[in-house]
């Protein structure tokens, strides 16, 4: 409830400049733009308005002061297994499926929100699926340039790679307007200091990278080395037991650090 | 699908059957309706059946027991499914019921088949045979089993009565021929009798006592003959010695007699007188005369024997009472050797009369003790039979009084057939609940199969080893803002239409079938 009242004074304070660039991509730009010439802080980074739970809901995050306490319960287990796995400090966790459509990008953010639930934690999703782009919709429709593009220009600073979003210390990076057909983006050096740099910067901050499928795709190999671990999504009910063994292979050992079943329709009662 | 637990397999199945309502709810349904609509078209079936006891133990066997046979009819139930189903006779069944009249083969066989089809014979035991028929009339029904179960018994008292018929009328026959048979017999012993009147019983003992008796005498006659022959011979001897001895004798003995005499006559005379008295002295003389003449007699004996006996013999021997006594003698002993040789020959020629009577007597009498044997025989079986003839005809007339009474002492109903009001097989109320239960257990039993052997993995103890070992969570699936709700109203409308639709067959079903009773 403190919480609540705490997001909606925020909300409140922040409505009015904010109010008319909304819905429009050339705000965003222009938004991103402003940030960038400001030099690229966190600390002193905008923040964008909570989302309603309406909003939470359009973009599939799970309202953690909703009712869904299993979901909930669920997410929270699982962030507490990834710390209790990773021991101290920070880490990037890369989150891949056995197969196309196992929800990685919705385990992805909810995880980023999760993390963000702590006050004492933030969290910053990166998204990697050039083909399902589910995580650079948060910020809006329209999420303009991203990760493929400052991969592209080494003069691209980072601070306007880093976008709000409607949740309190989760930040996401998108996957940028390059053409899927761009070959090897992710081959690229500067991801991996960028990650470095994204974990390091803050020893609070957990990196969440959204991959594609492991198993059918060659990014989501590269990023997997990249990665401290990798988190592989079991789509219920669609793989057998031979392809999560064949996605399991693709991580190699050391980094794999878990497993989870998603999608599990529980009982509506 | 592999859990471990059946918590979770039930858990499992539960969340596939939520997931797959509609498809459940749906083959419930369409089951369901199916069910209901195949029972109201399904045809009522009635069945009636009639129940034949046969060779049932009663109060007729201990009275004719050993008197007459009764036809064994077991056999009848074995192949009464045979009798049933012959086409005549379910021709006849058809035609006693008016359901085949015209002249139409087609339709009869088509009938006929149908009949076949629906009745069905069932051997209870202890001699129960069940007919069973099933129709879509009651009233048809009843009528048809009925029938059936008259013409079956009429057929096989038909069948025990042919049988009984003509095992009198073959006995009948047997008894006619042994008649013949008896009767020839006996007109042979008759013509035998007047040919060989002495082929009296015991006839030939007679016979042999007789020849036993001539054979004695003729051994007596031989015997006495030969001691004739002896007593001939020795007179014979003795004859002609004396002859001899006589002529001798005579001469000799007279000289001889006469000097004893003379010499006695001396003798007494020397006791009176002396030598010298002359009569002595004379007497003396004779004597010596007499001496001499001996002498000379003796002298010519014994120079000439035979001369002398045959000159002498006849006048001598004739005269010789001796001899004439012998004589006689011998001539006795002749005519008794003829008489008794007469005898011998008579007694002979009687003998072999005998022993060619008896010859003929023997083989007249073993001819004569065959056919008596061949009477005695043929008698025996005749009068068998004649018995036999008698038990038959009674089983003959048991039989046929069964038939003309219809309700035999070895085959009844013993459970008439009767009015069927229900009918039997499966009824709406079995069409709608297997349609219903085949509803549940459809979708059931598929979504099992479909677990069982889908390879994907939907539970975490479903996870290769090395996967479950690393699982973190299980996420569930995240309804968002109102697809809860939708999501539980789905569930609700889908069991609804299932209860729904059950309710409404279910009373549906009850108002068919308050309205069919």
């Amino acid at each position: 409830m403190i919480m609540s009242k705490i997001e909606d004074a925020l909300r409140k304070a922040s409505a009015d400049p904010l109010q008319p660039d909304r819905g429009r991509g050339g705000a965003q730009y222009g938004y991103a733009r402003a940030l960038r010439n400001r030099g690229g802080d966190n600390a002193r980074m905008e923040i964008a308005p909570p989302w309603t739970p309406a909003e939470l809901e359009k973009r599939g995050i799970i309202d953690f002061n909703g009712r869904d306490r299993a979901g909930i319960n669920a997410f929270r287990q699982l962030r507490t297994s990834l710390l209790r796995s990773a021991g101290s400090g920070n880490f990037t966790l890369a989150v891949t499926g056995v197969t196309s459509g196992s929800g990685t990008s919705f385990v992805a953010r909810n995880l980023g929100v999760t993390f963000a639930l702590d006050p004492t934690k933030t969290a910053i999703v990166v998204d990697c699926d050039r083909r399902n782009r589910s995580i650079s919709q948060l910020p809006g429709p329209d999420p303009g340039p991203g990760l493929t593009e400052y991969l592209s220009d080494e003069e691209w600073p980072v601070e306007t790679l880093i976008k709000p979003t409607g949740v309190p210390r989760m930040r996401v990076i998108t996957v940028g307007g390059d053409a899927e057909g761009h070959g090897e983006v992710f081959t690229n050096p500067r991801l991996k200091t960028l990650l470095d740099h994204l974990k390091r910067r803050y020893s609070d901050r957990y990196v969440i990278v959204d991959t594609p499928p492991i198993a059918e795709n060659a990014d989501a190999r590269i990023l997997a080395q990249l990665c401290d671990y990798v988190l592989i999504v079991v789509p219920y009910g669609r793989v057998s037991e031979s392809r999560v063994l064949a996605a399991m292979e693709a991580v190699g050992e050391g980094r794999l650090c878990g497993v989870v079943l998603n999608d599990d329709p529980a009982l509506p009662l | 699908m592999r859990p471990e637990s059946g918590h979770e397999t039930v858990r499992l199945f539960l969340k596939e059957m939520i997931r797959h309502k509609w498809a459940v709810a749906f083959t419930f349904v369409a089951l369901s309706v199916l069910g209901f609509g195949l029972g109201i078209v399904w045809p009522d079936r009635y069945t009636s059946s009639v129940t034949i006891d046969v060779e049932q133990k009663n109060i007729i066997d201990p009275l004719l027991q050993g008197r007459a046979v009764r036809t064994a009819v077991t056999d009848l139930s074995r192949n009464a499914r045979e009798v049933i189903d012959n086409r005549s006779f379910l021709l006849a069944a058809l035609q006693d019921q008016g359901w085949v009249n015209g002249p139409d083969a087609g339709e009869a066989a088509r009938l006929v088949a149908h009949l076949r089809s629906r009745t069905h014979v069932t051997d209870k035991g202890n001699n129960l045979i069940r007919i069973d028929y099933s129709g879509d009339d009651p009233q048809k029904t009843y009528e048809m089993t009925r029938e059936l179960g008259h013409l079956l018994i009429q057929k096989m008292l038909q069948s025990k009565e042919r049988e009984s018929g003509a095992a009198f009328n073959f006995i009948d026959t047997q008894v006619k021929k042994y008649e013949d048979e008896l009767h020839k017999t006996q007109m042979k012993m008759e013509a035998l009798q007047d040919a060989h009147p002495n082929t009296q019983p015991g006839a030939s003992d007679d016979l042999v006592r007789r020849q036993a008796s001539l054979r004695t005498e003729i051994d007596n006659l031989e015997q006495q003959i030969r001691e004739a022959r002896i007593q001939e011979a020795s007179l014979q001897s003795q004859l002609s010695g004396e002859a001899e001895v006589g002529a001798v004798m005579t001469r000799a003995q007279r000289y001889q007699s006469r000097i004893a005499d003379l010499t006695r006559q001396l003798e007494t005379l020397r006791l009176s007188y002396h030598e010298t008295y002359p009569d002595i002295v004379q007497l003396k003389q004779q004597i010596a005369d007499l001496k001499d003449s001996l002498k000379q007699e003796q002298e010519r004996a014994r120079a000439n024997p035979k001369a002398a006996e045959a000159a002498d013999i006849d006048a001598t021997t004739r005269s010789n009472p001796v001899y004439q006594k012998l004589q006689q003698a011998l001539y006795n002993v002749h005519t008794n050797i003829k008489t008794l040789e007469a005898r011998l020959e008579f007694n002979k020629d009687k003998l072999a009369d005998l022993k060619k009577q008896s010859h003929d007597s023997q083989s007249a009498q073993s001819d004569m003790e065959r056919l008596r044997r061949d009477y005695q025989v043929n008698q025996d079986i005749y009068e068998d039979l004649l018995r036999r003839r008698e038990n038959a005809r009674v089983s003959k007339n048991l039989d046929s009084q069964q038939q003309s009474e219809q309700q035999g002492l070895s085959i009844r109903v013993q459970e008439p057939a009767y009015l069927p009001h229900t009918p039997d097989g499966p009824n709406l109320l079995h069409f709608v609940l297997a349609g219903s239960g085949l509803g549940l257990a459809v979708p059931f039993g598929v979504l099992l199969l479909f677990l069982n052997l889908d390879p994907r993995i939907r539970e975490a103890s479903q996870l290769p080893p090395e996967a479950r070992s690393l699982l973190l969570a299980s996420l569930p699936h995240t309804y968002f803002g109102h697809q809860r709700q939708g999501e539980r109203a789905a569930l609700t409308v889908s069991l609804l239409l299932m209860l729904a639709c059950a309710v409404s067959v279910g009373v549906l079903t009850w108002i068919h079938m308050s309205g069919a009773a």
